[in-house]
């Protein structure tokens, strides 16, 4: 064999080997790279899957909150309607000393005119107070 | 030989990769396919929690949504014996609740000490249930703080009346046992279908291992079915006016019993309605026989001169007399089927109105005579006497109306005076709605509406029909006369309200003891209504057997006045009527 014709064998040679060494290659890293992006899919699954784990995790822990405070709020609203009873408030009145009395009829001044006008009514020598439909204030007729 | 090797370190590397790859792959299989049921089972059994859910039962509230009945949150104190320790770590614990819980020592120790019963391990005694939500929270920071182990809280509710004894024999109770609350008596008992929750939800979830609910899985939580919420007609201000007079005529009079009833002559509403005694169901560890029963519904008794304008409005009506019509009282005394009627007083000729005013027993009797027996008995039947008042409570009373084919000559002279004829209050208060609503008597309500508290929608109690039972014209006369007992010259004066016109009648009704008419036992009793053209309300005050005094004008009536007064002012009536100012240097008219 001539030298020309055993570089172009060699030369064949090589390049079938350099072919077969490159597909090798590409494949290799064909695979690598599938298993990494299986890999990749896989991780932020479990990550996304994490996240939600942690989230519910929270509206359970808010839940259980809202339920702790709603109980609060229930045991508020008793103790709210056990200070307006009447035994509460009056002995608030008597412990402070505040001195306060229900008003006496004639102690009491309408803002808000009655619809009865007493104007002229008999008085027999008596002090009436009362407020009629014209009036702005309480008027006292004296006889 | 250098590419050689670096492809073979290539190979080599790509082989171990995928190695691990081939492995964990298998290894999947394995655990998923393989081994699924087995580990699936096992994560079940481990992570999965049953959780038993019950509503709250229903809550009572009064007409503007003021609270009478709620529950209170609390919690019952657990502990799992086996968690506890040793003697040492019992007794400690033992020590520090019957010091903080005031519990007996003995108790708890043993309860503590309980590890084993038939030879199981016991995982859960009761040390106490129902401790107020406050101490719960400080006992939990105690606890931690002296390292006491075994210990769990666990949340429950208490039924709970923040107005203690306000209210309380309408309102009833009820007493809580381990599985279901067993209503005893009042609106408790009566709504007990509606307040009551649904039943309990038992639902299976999965859990991560801090206890908190997966969000994936076959998790069903189905929302409890809460009771309905109660609104009654009673206005809670009004009800307090009214229970703290009671307490002065209790205080006052030394009585057996003392009620009052208020009733919205419109509507046929019950505004308030209080007796005494009474009780506090928060702690009925002072609960004393029969003070629990609501004796306005359950108790009857002899309405007296109460009864007399019910009577003498239907003559008016049927015109067989007039306001003026003149009758002879007999100056006090009145032989009549050989029986003898007696005045308190020896009147001599009255005419309708005075009557009334004077309460005279023999000007009633005679009037009733003229209106006839059959129509008297129709008359009562209207009214309502001898049948249930129609609200909700059992047992309810009926009184005692004779049937018409046992009434002998007598009757239609004495029950008319309100003798000889069993009532309730709450049946003589339903009859003078009629004279206060223009001669149409109201049947009475105490609820007004339901709520249900899972979707809010409401169900209102309409307001029942009225049934007419004489005319507008009688109802104005008969008014005009009542208005008579409360002016001089009346039987209660002591019922005059300043700035307004009262229209009522005093009852003085001898108690029926060991078979007569007793002189030493009354029911002394006022009704009446105000303002008395356009009334606001029915107000009836009775006192059985009060001590010291017995007529109706003297015991009732100034109660009437005190509780009228300040109920007219709540509910912001003006006065009819121009209001006499005091003079200087007169004393002042106490609280």
């Amino acid at each position: 064999m001539n030298l020309r014709a055993r570089k172009s064998t060699l030369r064949r040679d090589l390049r079938e080997k350099r072919r077969g060494k490159n597909t090798f290659i590409k494949l290799s890293i064909y695979l690598i790279v599938v298993l990494l992006l299986s890999f990749g899919v896989f991780g932020s699954t479990v990550y996304f899957d994490g996240q939600s784990q942690r989230m519910s995790k929270e509206i359970s822990i808010n839940e259980n909150e809202i339920y702790k405070l709603d109980r609060e709020i229930q045991n508020l609203k008793l103790s709210l309607e056990v200070k307006s009873k009447r035994e509460y408030i009056y002995g608030k009145i008597a412990q402070n000393n505040l001195g306060l009395r229900p008003a006496e009829p004639d102690q009491i001044v309408r803002l808000i005119p009655s619809d009865y006008d007493f104007k002229g009514a008999s008085t027999n020598g008596k002090k009436f107070a009362y407020s009629s439909k014209n009036a702005k204030s309480k008027i006292v007729v004296n006889d | 030989m250098g590419r050689k090797s670096f492809l073979l370190k290539i190979l080599a590397v790509t082989i171990f990769i995928v190695s691990i790859f081939i492995y964990l792959a298998v290894h999947l299989y394995f655990l998923q396919i393989e081994q699924h049921k087995e580990l699936y089972d096992k994560a079940k059994k481990k992570y999965t929690s049953v959780m038993k859910i019950k509503g709250a039962r229903g809550e009572i509230y009064d007409y503007n949504a003021n609270l009478l009945v709620g529950n209170i949150p609390c919690v019952d104190l657990r502990a799992d014996p086996n968690l506890v320790g040793n003697k040492e770590d019992t007794q400690k614990a033992a020590r520090f609740f019957a010091s903080r819980l005031k519990i007996p020592y003995d108790k708890v120790y043993e309860r503590l000490n309980r590890k084993f019963v038939n030879g199981k391990e016991v995982h859960e005694v009761v040390i106490k249930n129902e401790v107020p939500l406050e101490d719960a929270n400080t006992l939990k920071e105690e606890i931690k703080k002296k390292k006491i182990n075994g210990i769990f809280f666990s949340d429950g509710t208490k039924r709970y009346y923040p107005k203690d004894q306000l209210l309380s024999n309408v309102l009833g109770f009820i007493n809580a046992d381990e599985i279901d609350a067993v209503p005893v008596s009042g609106i408790e008992s009566a709504y007990n279908s509606i307040l009551s929750p649904g039943k309990a939800n038992i639902t299976v979830y999965e859990r991560a291992r801090d206890g908190i609910p997966l969000s994936y899985g076959n998790n069903r939580f189905e929302d409890k079915k809460q009771g309905d919420n109660v609104y009654l007609t009673i206005q809670e201000p009004l009800q307090a006016i009214v229970e703290e007079q009671l307490d002065i005529l209790m205080e006052k009079w030394k009585p057996k019993t003392v009620y009052a009833v208020m009733v919205d002559p419109k509507t046929g509403s019950i505004m308030a309605m209080g007796q005494r005694p009474s009780f506090n169901p928060n702690d009925r560890s002072s609960l004393n026989g029969s003070d629990w029963q609501n004796k306005i519904v359950t108790e009857g008794f002899e309405p007296g001169s109460i009864m007399k304008p019910l009577v003498v409005a239907k003559a008016l009506d049927l015109g067989v007399v007039r306001p003026g019509t003149m009758f002879d009282c007999e100056k006090g005394k009145w032989f009549f089927a050989g029986k003898l009627l007696r005045d308190s007083h020896p009147y001599g000729i009255l005419n309708v109105s005075s009557i009334i005013q004077k309460s005279s027993n023999i000007g009633t009797a005679k009037i009733s005579l003229v209106l006839g027996k059959k129509r008297l008995y129709d008359l009562f039947v209207q009214y309502g006497f001898g049948k249930e008042s129609g609200l909700p409570f059992e047992p309810e009373a009926t009184g005692i109306l004779r049937k018409y084919e046992r009434w002998d000559s007598l009757s239609a002279t004495r029950f008319p005076i309100g003798q000889g004829i069993l009532t309730t209050p709450l049946q003589i208060v339903s009859a003078y709605t009629a004279l206060a609503n223009n001669g149409q008597r109201m049947k009475l309500r105490i609820v007004d509406k339901i709520q249900n508290s899972d979707n809010g929608v409401i169900y209102n109690f309409p307001v029942k029909n009225a049934e007419r039972i004489f005319s507008e014209k009688a109802a104005n006369e008969i008014v005009e006369m009542m208005k008579l007992v409360t002016e001089e010259g009346g039987t209660a004066t002591k019922a005059n309200i300043p700035g307004y016109k009262v229209a009522g009648k005093t009852g003085t009704a001898q108690k029926w003891v060991n078979g007569e008419y007793s002189h030493t036992y009354f029911v002394a009793s006022f009704i009446g209504f105000v303002p008395a053209d356009d009334p606001a309300f029915v107000l009836l005050v009775s006192i059985d057997e009060p001590k010291g005094a017995s007529y109706g004008g003297v015991v009732s009536a100034p109660a009437f006045t005190q509780i009228a007064e300040r109920a007219l002012k709540y509910l912001d009536v003006h006065p009819t009527e121009p209001i006499p100012v005091k003079e200087e240097g007169k004393k002042e008219k106490g609280n």
